[in-house]
């Protein structure tokens, strides 16, 4: 008796631990931790995040994971920009896509929009109207600072106060 | 005495590199396209990542479209054709591979038309066609290597009907754009690359 209250516990634990594993479909994304949107889950706004993010639901809005991966499963529905380390698409996606690596698109895949990366996978058959650049290594590079265009007017005012005081001699 | 197995892969092999040529045409249109500066292509499928990755290096941005696809889920020619909705004057080439093969004329005429108000003044046309009895079936799409060798690459989900042109069918097609060059391959591939006013 006690040893088939056991088993049943055991099975049922087993139950309650399979949704969270989710090795099913995860698109390249192995040990790190990751959140799952499900299919009925909706969602309308910006997702930051700092773990993967595997989507079966719908999302509006906009997805900001930099150095995580992103799945969008073949449930799901996303109509956002997304910026992310890489992206595998499987289900449909309207938006622009920025990513710092590789964008998977498989065949089940319904894309429209923009691709920047810096390589892409496309499996025959995915459904697509794109436009796919190149994240070239320059791109990546911050961009020298400007002078500030105010300190030469404040270096100008200044001349142009200290000339009509005199203190300056024109000319010199 | 080969085995049957040993007969068959023979034979394997020998298809298989029948599907495989070096592309001249790409030599010279990848360098006439390295020579634009940010350079917009447009290829209307079917959708190879090989052939993006290829391009991608020599262009700012690939724009891929894929008709086949479009077609061979029996969408209607003229929506699909309506739906390159990109702004006149946008690219400087479009790569149209072997889709005149799968159009009838008055689709193929429509076709054009889009094109060339697509392309910019100078802009160039890539076409390939084959040979009457040569590799039209399985549709295929052309994978470009990084030695300008082209693989053909069978598309078993695409399923769209064949109108074999010959090379003056090729020309009257495109009489409103200018032949540049034009190969012909043993394994029954032609290269055909056209340039707009």
């Amino acid at each position: 008796m006690l040893r088939k209250q056991k088993d049943e516990f055991e099975r049922n634990n087993q139950e309650y631990q399979l949704p969270s594993k989710q090795e099913s479909f995860t698109g390249g994304v192995s040990d790190n931790e990751k959140t799952v949107i499900g299919e009925h889950i909706s969602i309308d706004g910006t997702v930051r995040a700092k773990e993967d993010l595997i989507i079966q639901g719908s999302l509006k809005g906009a997805m900001e994971l930099d150095k995580h991966h992103i799945t969008i499963g073949h449930k799901g529905k996303v109509e956002a920009d997304i910026q992310a380390e890489n992206i595998t698409i499987s289900g449909t996606l309207n938006g622009n896509v920025t990513v710092h690596g590789k964008v998977e698109i498989t065949k089940e895949a319904n894309f429209t929009g923009t691709i920047k990366a810096k390589s892409i996978a496309i499996e025959d058959g995915a459904y697509i109207k794109a436009s796919i650049e190149m994240q070239r290594e320059e791109d990546k590079k911050p961009k020298p600072v400007a002078k500030r265009p105010i300190d030469a007017v404040v270096i100008a005012q200044e001349t142009t106060k200290a000339v009509s005081e005199n203190k300056v001699p024109v000319g010199q | 005495m080969a085995t049957l197995t040993e007969q068959n892969e023979r034979i394997h092999t020998v298809i298989h590199n029948a599907n495989i040529y070096s592309s001249r045409m790409m030599r010279s249109y990848i360098s006439w396209l390295s020579k634009r500066r940010n350079a917009c292509i447009l290829d209307l499928g079917p959708v190879c990542d090989d052939t993006v990755n290829f391009f991608l290096p020599h262009v700012k941005k690939i724009f891929l479209y894929d008709v086949f696809l479009r077609l061979s889920r029996h969408q209607d020619t003229h929506t699909v054709l309506q739906n390159l909705d990109y702004k006149p004057n946008s690219f400087d080439a479009i790569h149209l591979w072997d889709l005149i093969n799968h159009l009838e004329s008055n689709n193929t005429s429509l076709l054009l038309k889009v094109c060339y108000s697509l392309l910019k003044p100078g802009g160039s046309v890539i076409i390939t066609a084959y040979d009457e009895f040569k590799n039209r079936i399985p549709l295929n799409s052309f994978a470009v290597n990084k030695n300008y060798q082209v693989v053909l690459r069978p598309q078993h989900h695409l399923d769209l009907p064949y109108f074999h042109r010959n090379n003056r069918d090729i020309s009257l097609i495109m009489s409103q754009f200018n032949l540049c060059n034009s190969y012909v391959y043993k394994c029954g591939v032609r290269e055909f690359y056209f340039r707009r006013d």
